[in-house]
Formats: C-alpha cells, sequence, structure tokens
C-alpha cells in the first residue's frame, strides 16, 4: 500500500460512500479554478490549422502507395529500365540453363523418379527413356498439358511486355524445336537437342535487346534467328521481364519439346506467334 | 458557420472537420480546449497553454481515424492530452528537473505576469490541494471534475479497468475531504 492509500479494494474500506458526492461537488467547484474562462491563444501551427482546416485525404493508403510505385518506376531512365530488364534476362538464363541440365540429367541417367502425370496415358511407342516421355506428350493431353505450361509462362511474358510477343514466341519456338531435334531423333541426337535447348535459353535472352545475336547465334537455326528478329523488333524496354517469361517457358517447352514434337500442341495452345515459330522450329528441328 | 445548426453536435463537427471545413475545427478547439488546459493545469504541466495547442495539434491529425458518438469525442481528446501529458512528464524525467523561476533575476519580467500571477493565487491553492494526491488519483479526479468524463470514459483515458479507478477516485475524494477540513479548522 502506497503512502496515498490507493488500494484497489476498497469494497470493505470505504463506509463513507454517501459523502462521496458532497466532496465531489466540493471539489468540482474548488478545481474549476483551473479552467480558464476563455480558451488560450493556439500556437502557430495550431492556427494554421484552424485557418485552413484539415488537408484533403486522398484515397486509401493502398492507392497512394501503388501511385508512388507506379510514379518511382515510371521515373526510372532508360538506362535503369535496360538494367533491370538485363537482370531479369539472367535470372531468366540461368533458369533455362538449370533447366537444360536437369533434362540432361534425366536423359543421362534414365532414371526418371517423378510419378506419371495423372493425365498421361502411357504409349506403346515409348521405347527408351526419351520415347517413352515423347510417347507420353504426344497422347494429346500430356501434350497439351506441357503446351500449357510453357504457354502459361509466354503469357507470363506477354503481360510484363506486351512487345515481347514475338520474343518469347521465339524462345519457345526455338525450344520446340530443339526439343524436337532430341526427341525426334534417336539416341545419340540427345547432345543436339541439348544444345537446341541452350539455344532457346539464348533465344530467350534475346527478350533483353542484346538477344538478337544470342537468339540466332546459339540455335543456329533459321527459325530462332526469326524468333530472335522478333525479339529485336519488340523493342529494348521492357521486354526484359517478358523474356524471363520466355525463359521460364523456355525451360518447360524444353522438357515437352524433347519429349516429342508434341511442342506442336504447345505451341498452339501458347499463341499464334508460337504456333508459327514452333511449327518452323519444329520443322527445323526435323531436319535436324 | 457551416450548413449544420447553430449548436451543432460533437459528431456533426467532425464530419465537418473531415471534409475540410476550417469552422468545425476552431469549434471543436473552443469547446474543448479551456477543459484541457485546466486537466494540464491541474497535473502540473510546465506551459499548459503551449500544450494544450499541441494537444489539439494532435487531436486534429488523428481526426481522420476517430469513430465514436458525441460522448466519444471529449474523451478521445482527453486521450490525447493525458498521452501528451505522460511524453512531457518522461521527457523532464530524462532531461531533469528545469532551475526554478525566479522573477526577480529575469529581465524579461513585466507586470502582466505579475498580474496574471494574482489572478491564479486561486488555482495555486487549487494545485496545493491537489498535490496531497497521487499521480492516478489526480488524473482520475481531474478527468472526472474538470473533463466531466463518466467513469467508463476516465477508465479508458487512463487505461485502467473501471473499477480501479472507482477506487482510486474513492481514495482522493477521501484525501481530498481530510485536506479541506484541516484548512477549515486552521
Amino acid at each position: 500500500m502506497t503512502r496515498f492509500d490507493d488500494h484497489e479494494d476498497v469494497r470493505q474500506l470505504c463506509p463513507d460512500d454517501a459523502q462521496d458526492p458532497a466532496v465531489l461537488a466540493t471539489a468540482r467547484r474548488m478545481l474549476r479554478e483551473l479552467v480558464p474562462a476563455a480558451p488560450p491563444v493556439p500556437s502557430a501551427e495550431l492556427a494554421v490549422m484552424l485557418r485552413d482546416g484539415l488537408p484533403e485525404q486522398s484515397g486509401s493508403r493502398l492507392t497512394a502507395m501503388a501511385g508512388r510505385v507506379a510514379g518511382r518506376i515510371a521515373g526510372l531512365g532508360v538506362a535503369a529500365k535496360l538494367m533491370l530488364a538485363a537482370g531479369v534476362a539472367v535470372a531468366g538464363v540461368g533458369s533455362a540453363a538449370t533447366a537444360v541440365e536437369l533434362s540432361h540429367g534425366q536423359h543421362g541417367t534414365a532414371r526418371d523418379v517423378r510419378p506419371p502425370h495423372p493425365s498421361v496415358a502411357p504409349t506403346p511407342s515409348s521405347a527408351d527413356d526419351h520415347g517413352g516421355r515423347s510417347g507420353a506428350v504426344t497422347s494429346g493431353e500430356a501434350g497439351d498439358d506441357h503446351g500449357g505450361s510453357s504457354a502459361t509462362t509466354g503469357a507470363d511474358g506477354h503481360h510484363d511486355g506486351s512487345d515481347d510477343t514475338s520474343g518469347q514466341s521465339g524462345g519457345t519456338s526455338g525450344r520446340p524445336g530443339s526439343d524436337d531435334a532430341s526427341g525426334g531423333s534417336d539416341g545419340g541426337t540427345t547432345t543436339s537437342g541439348s544444345r537446341d535447348g541452350s539455344g532457346s535459353a539464348g533465344g530467350s535472352g534475346s527478350d533483353d535487346g542484346s538477344s538478337t545475336t544470342s537468339g540466332s547465334g546459339t540455335s543456329g537455326s533459321g527459325s530462332s534467328g526469326s524468333s530472335g528478329d522478333d525479339s529485336t523488333t519488340s523493342g529494348g524496354s521492357g521486354s526484359g521481364s517478358s523474356g524471363s517469361g520466355s525463359d521460364g517457358s523456355g525451360s518447360d517447352g524444353g522438357i515437352s519439346g524433347s519429349t516429342d514434337s508434341g511442342s506442336h500442341d504447345g505451341g498452339s495452345t501458347s499463341g499464334s506467334d508460337s504456333v508459327t515459330s514452333g511449327s518452323t522450329s519444329s520443322d527445323h528441328g526435323g531436319d535436324g | 458557420m457551416g450548413s449544420v445548426g447553430a449548436d451543432p453536435r460533437d459528431s456533426d463537427l467532425v464530419a465537418a472537420a473531415r471534409a475540410g471545413q476550417a469552422w468545425a475545427l476552431t469549434e471543436i478547439w473552443q469547446r474543448h480546449a479551456a477543459a484541457v488546459t485546466g486537466y494540464l493545469r491541474g497535473r502540473g504541466a510546465r506551459d499548459a497553454e503551449d500544450m494544450t495547442s499541441d494537444v489539439f495539434v494532435g487531436v486534429f491529425e488523428r481526426l481522420h481515424r476517430f469513430h465514436g458518438d458525441d460522448d466519444d469525442l471529449r474523451a478521445f481528446v482527453f486521450t490525447v492530452a493525458h498521452h501528451r501529458l505522460v511524453d512531457d512528464v518522461r521527457r523532464r524525467t530524462r532531461r531533469g528537473d528545469p532551475i526554478a523561476y525566479d522573477a526577480d533575476t529575469d529581465e524579461r519580467t513585466h507586470a502582466s505576469a505579475e498580474t496574471e500571477a494574482l489572478e491564479r493565487l486561486g488555482s495555486r491553492q487549487v494545485e496545493e490541494l491537489l498535490e496531497g494526491l497521487s499521480p492516478d488519483q489526480r488524473d482520475v479526479v481531474l478527468l472526472r471534475v474538470v473533463a466531466d468524463l463518466t467513469l467508463e470514459q476516465t477508465a479508458e483515458v487512463v487505461g485502467k479497468r473501471v473499477g480501479a479507478v472507482k477506487a482510486l477516485q474513492h481514495r482522493a475524494l477521501a484525501a481530498l475531504r481530510r485536506t479541506m477540513e484541516q484548512a477549515v479548522s486552521l
């Protein structure tokens, strides 16, 4: 208990509750002297508020934050945007290379531990590893599935940069072409197929601008060259993000394409551009 | 005055203030500023008038987030005042007590200060009366008597349970009664 005797449990300690109202009234009379008759003079800051009123609140915080972010992005220079796109492209190339490496590992060790896709119906044409997967993909649904995945990533790329449609289609087309090469050819063509796969990754890198060389050079196929041209025409800025998208699809497409020319289906699902270039590249793959 | 009637309610004032009507802020200030100054004086604030302005700047800045009816605005104002006071006490504790003011050595002293001191002689007695209370008791008494808050509103402002506020008030009134009886006997 303090010297002020303010223990909370006062039920047994206050027999004189009846006196409280009188004391309260007396205290009220005395303490009212503390209150000035008029409000004090406001400070300068308060005087401004009293004169001008509250500032208008424009929209919600979320809207304001979105506006700030959009303004900040819009304020970026062309060089900064290109650097951003290059960074995204590098990340995309890395992911594509990883995907190619993964497909290498699957082809080389011939141990595919992943469970088969539920919608995949194995066909008797699956002779070897390649054939097995390719046969599965050929069976319509699986082909659609892979194509769907690549198309999805391609669509992402579309969202990021509208101009990069051609670039993406180029990447996608390069991939199915290469994959067709690997899938269509038996046995030893796996290496060439993987090379084409990396070529497709280069094609996806091409989305960022420097792409033209990588797209056409790596794949070395006319079809990839056309895709490189497409990406070049698509423009420098904003294409980087879509380039990553195409890269992602590139990896997926690489896998699906490597299985079979079911990449054709994938191309058809991904878009008109993909259809054209995909068919071209697959043809090229067939040639290869 | 705006479109609201001659004696608008606090909720109308808040709505008008949010709509950017400056007169509503002035009306809120004129309604509650004097009581806030009295509360701050009773709690021993160094410069109650300046602090009152700070309190209302804080109130107006937070007015967009305020939700409540007429009575709640008063409790909201005194909540901001209480927090401002607590911050001031902490700041003074950290920096140490300032040197006591000596009017004889202050060259800036002028006649109006003496006049004001004479006018506040009654307030000085009240402050001495309040010195016999604990800080919590003083808070409760001032919020109940000067700010005219209910027990529930007082509990909300000081961040205690209603039962605790009742106990604090009872103890405070008992202490005040003893002090007044002593003053009368003297």
